[in-house]
């Protein structure tokens, strides 16, 4: 398997007047061909804002990427205009995105087939009505019924799992090579979480697609994801495949996590367990471990001045803590 | 659109009805009587001429029937005599409003195509040199009062440079030429504060709008950024300055009120403030009538196009 | 039982709060607009309260000592008036006019405004659409059209003046709290206090205004400056301000007629409503970005 997407110590900080958020500090991961990976984390710590940062869309000011290189494709497309033809040939076109709101990330005032079209006017060499059968086709078959009136509604016509089909309809709809899901069913109900990752892990796999998924929650992505990574504080702080994560946690914030989510393949009652304390500050952050302050583990080389680097342990798992 | 519609219009018949009201019972209200001005005019005040005029003007009748009787005529377009004039108000309006529209919609033109772009180009240049430069030029516009730039352009286009006549009105068709370039400075001192006020507007509800989800889902996309701006920006955007053009409609017309007396026009911002201080208190009335009945209209176009611009309200 | 909520609710979070009023004032001031308009509006008060001390002549005596229209010299610093009267000390005075009239008109459109937007909001129904399309039909008069009329009913004069602008403001107050009012009302702290069986009064009033108000905070500075610009135009159309009263807009218009020799006997009182406005309206924009920038675009 070839790797499609490398990104190398991201670095995203937000200049704001109290202070310089470091909210992506040092991230790296990859994507291979075909691939279905976790990005995990609690709110806060990074995960959206460094797949923002892969497509060039943190708001500027006060975001800004400050250091890194995101290789795809053979070239550091970091290095290229925001705004350029090259970066807008690869957003939509080739990697595509679907977004936590479904409720505002749609443009209330234009039809479905207005903002369903309009990406592949840009990106495929298709006329007008090529365009519009396929427009219809994707919407077959991200499961919506009447495709042929509906299509000239609007969003505010449609639920919100509803709407979240249609993004990812959008997302789908210029053959894309890699999707990135910024927790796409987190504003969902429960049953409709479940129907929309298994609609996208299908057409994923439908479209020889590499999908990215965003998440807080472990539990969701245990099912789909081959790798996960853990986040937290704007760095990396545990990876491996879902196997290695979910058999043998490593990272005392990972553990947590996994306590936090009821599971049905362990017998044991355990009691679920929240992670004491809160996520960190970003601003003005000190040098050690982030998760000092919350750890139950801690030792004293905790208390040095720097990160523990993510170092290899087996197969694909990494783990940055001291203690373990 | 049809219930939508139907609703504006019925709300637009009561507010009109309100307003009618208030305008008859205000003029009513006003000190002096109708009938003993009148009579001043024509000096022969006896009791009997007294009675008998309140006969003929319906003023022995109670007031809901007097206001039927002045709406029903009023819709018949006759308005009453001018107590100064001696001629129907609905003639010396007739007269007055091509010069307010005129002057009136010349500002409305400058504001809202100046105003508009400028507060386009601040928000999707935000931050830049011309983003400040337009700021500033716009928190100042709205400071100056109107009367007071439509001296200070008099005191340099007219006294010392000369360019301009300094005060005045002529019919486009009569003199074109002359009738634009005594346009320019009314129009300007008129439109000051609109254009300003509608680049300042304009530009922080674009700047809103950039923030939203769907903004970033547009660039997602990889649309160019002119795709985004026309399609996506402006469209949302436009509820907030089509409100604001509805507003600017009402300012307009009560500001030209000033610039009227200030280069000496002779509109229907005038006629109120002479009609006001000669106590001609039938062509006061008709004279406000009409300005509410183009701001009624004008809120009822605003409301329409809000249905137009947005499906949700459309489909309510 | 409201002593023992207050105290429960204050103390733990007297720091928090306290944090929150620097934090506020750090990023209020920041800008250097804000500080611009902040530092403009208070001397401009001040000259206006000490405006008789710091007046160099009395600014309603005629003086013929001189002879009139005299140009800015040490003695005189922006000239004398036709009648010989010192156009600085006429200015300075002209600043509590100005003061007096937007701080009086504001009150009254605030109170008329508030009062029934709150009452028409709360209670909802035939009130609200009573009371809010009379304000509708308040609305579709130009304010200076309206105040003009009003004017006109009650005579010229600063009192009246003040009653006339407050009408004409009073429809923007009473839609905006009868909005807030829509949506605190829904709240589940009301719904609370109403289990609790507060009154309609108390509820309005303890907690419904409170939370209504910095929306209305910002509208009200920013008003500040546009009740100036109206009194100013108003004593422009001789429906103001009567003289001998020294105001900005009688001063503009009174100069007028010596446009071509002495034009800064129009120029300074007009340049003088100009600061004054745009120091409460870089107030009032601070205080709108700081307090709620989601009002961005709608005041």
């Amino acid at each position: 398997m070839t790797t499609l997407l490398k990104v190398n110590n991201l670095k995203t900080h937000f200049f704001t007047h109290t202070g310089v958020v470091k909210a992506v500090d040092g991230v790296s991961f990859h994507i291979d061909e075909s691939e279905i990976v976790a990005v995990v984390g609690e709110s806060g710590c990074g995960k959206s804002v460094s797949q923002l940062s892969i497509m060039q869309l943190v708001s500027t000011p006060p975001g800004k990427i400050v250091d890194g290189t995101v290789e795809f494709e053979g070239r550091d497309i970091l290095r290229l205009d925001p705004k350029g033809k090259e970066m807008r040939g690869i957003r939509g076109g080739k990697i595509s995105m679907i977004f936590q709101e479904p409720m505002t990330s749609l443009n209330p005032l234009l039809t479905i087939h207005r903002q369903l079209t309009e990406a592949m006017e840009v990106h495929l060499d298709l006329d007008r009505s090529q365009i519009h059968d396929r427009a219809i086709e994707l919407l077959d078959m991200v499961g919506i019924s009447d495709t042929d009136k509906r299509i000239h509604d609007y969003p505010h016509q449609f639920s919100g799992g509803m709407r979240q089909r249609i993004m990812i309809a959008m997302a789908l709809s210029c053959n894309p090579r890699i999707i990135i899901a910024d927790e796409p069913t987190t504003a969902l109900d429960v049953t409709t979480q479940a129907q929309l990752l298994e609609l996208m892990s299908d057409l994923v796999s439908k479209f020889k697609a590499s999908l990215i998924i965003v998440t807080h929650n472990l539990g969701i992505v245990a099912r789909y994801a081959r790798r996960i990574y853990v986040m937290y504080a704007g760095r990396v702080i545990e990876s491996g495949t879902a196997k290695e994560i979910f058999g043998s946690p490593k990272h005392p914030y990972t553990r947590g996590l996994l306590n936090c989510v009821p599971r049905l393949d362990t017998k044991d009652e355990t009691r679920l367990v929240p992670i004491a304390g809160s996520i960190p500050n970003l601003v003005n952050m000190k040098p050690n471990c982030a998760f000092y302050s919350r750890c139950q583990h801690r030792v004293e080389e905790c208390k040095r001045e720097y990160w523990p680097v993510l170092r290899h342990i087996t197969g694909l798992h990494h783990v940055s803590c001291h203690a373990c | 659109m049809t219930v939508y519609t139907l609703r504006k219009l019925i709300h637009t018949g009561i507010v009109l009805i309100i307003v009618s009201f208030l305008v008859f019972i205000a003029v009513r209200l006003l000190p002096g009587d109708p009938v003993l001005i009148y009579l001043n005019e024509t000096e022969n005040a006896t009791p009997e001429k007294i009675a008998q005029l309140r006969t003929e003007f319906g003023l022995d009748k109670p007031i809901p029937i007097q206001y039927l009787n002045w709406v029903i005529n009023a819709m018949q377009g006759d308005f009453g005599k001018s107590i100064y004039y001696d001629i129907s108000a609905i003639s010396l309006i007739a007269e007055a409003l091509p010069v307010t529209i005129y002057l009136c919609l010349s500002a409305l033109l400058i504001s809202a195509v100046a105003g508009i772009l400028a507060g386009l180009i601040c928000a999707i240049r935000r931050g830049t040199y011309l983003d400040n430069v337009l700021t500033v030029l716009a928190n100042l516009g709205v400071t100056i009062p109107k009367f007071w730039l439509g001296f200070l352009l008099i005191y340099l286009f007219g006294y010392q440079l000369g360019w301009l006549p300094i005060h005045g009105y002529t019919h486009p068709w009569d003199d074109f030429w002359m009738s634009v370039k005594q346009m320019i400075m009314p129009a300007l001192s008129l439109c000051c504060f609109a254009i300003s006020s509608t680049t300042r507007i304009t530009r922080s509800s674009i700047l809103e709008v950039v923030q939203q989800d769907y903004i970033r889902t547009a660039w997602a996309k990889g649309l160019a950024e002119r795709t985004i701006v026309f399609r996506h920006v402006l469209r949302n955007g436009l509820i907030t300055i089509v409100t604001l053009l509805g507003v600017n409609v009402r300012f307009l017309l009560g500001q030209c009120v000033v610039i009227e007396i200030v280069f000496n026009m002779p509109g229907l911002g005038r006629l109120l403030v002479e009609s006001i201080f000669r106590q001609d208190y039938i062509a006061l009335q008709g004279a406000s009538l009409v300005v509410g009945l183009f701001i009624v209209l004008s809120n009822f176009i605003v409301d329409i196009s809000y249905g137009w611009i947005d499906p949700r309200i459309r489909q309510e | 039982m409201s002593e023992v909520m207050s105290t429960t609710e204050d103390s733990p979070e007297e720091s928090a709060t306290f944090g929150k009023t620097v934090l506020f004032l750090k990023v209020f001031f920041g800008r250097k607009v804000v500080l611009f308009g902040a530092i403009v509006a208070f001397c401009i008060v001040l000259a206006a309260i000490f405006a008789p001390l710091l007046a160099p002549y009395n600014p309603y005596n005629p003086d013929y000592s001189l002879p009139p229209l005299q140009h800015p010299s040490s003695a005189h610093l922006l000239g004398t008036d036709a009648l010989g009267r010192d156009t600085f000390s006429r200015i300075l005075y002209g600043a509590r006019t100005s003061l007096l009239v937007s701080i009086g008109a504001i009150t009254v459109a605030s109170v008329i405004g508030m009062t029934l937007g709150m009452v028409a909001g709360y209670f909802g129904g035939p009130v609200q659409a009573v009371i809010m399309r009379f304000f509708d039909a308040i609305m579709v008069f130009p304010m200076i059209v309206l105040a003009m009329c009003i004017a006109a009913l009650l005579g010229g004069g600063l009192k009246n003046v003040v009653i006339a602008i407050g009408i004409g403001m009073s429809a923007v107050y009473a839609r905006m709290m009868c909005a807030q009012v829509l949506s605190i009302k829904e709240s589940e702290y009301v719904t609370a206090c109403r289990v609790i069986g507060a009154g309609n009064l108390r509820i309005m009033f303890r907690h419904i205004l409170p939370n209504a108000f910095p929306p209305l905070i910002v509208l009200m500075t920013i008003q500040m400056g546009s009740a100036i610009l109206a009194e100013a135009g108003l004593s422009f159309l001789g429906i103001g301000i009567e003289p001998p009263e020294a105001a900005w807009g009688n001063m503009v218009k009174d100069g007028y007629q010596y446009l071509q020799t002495n034009p800064l006997l129009s120029f300074a009182p007009g340049i003088a409503i100009m600061l004054v406005v745009l120091a409460f309206n870089m107030i009032g924009d601070g205080l709108r970005d700081t307090l709620d920038p989601r009002l961005r675009g709608k005041i």
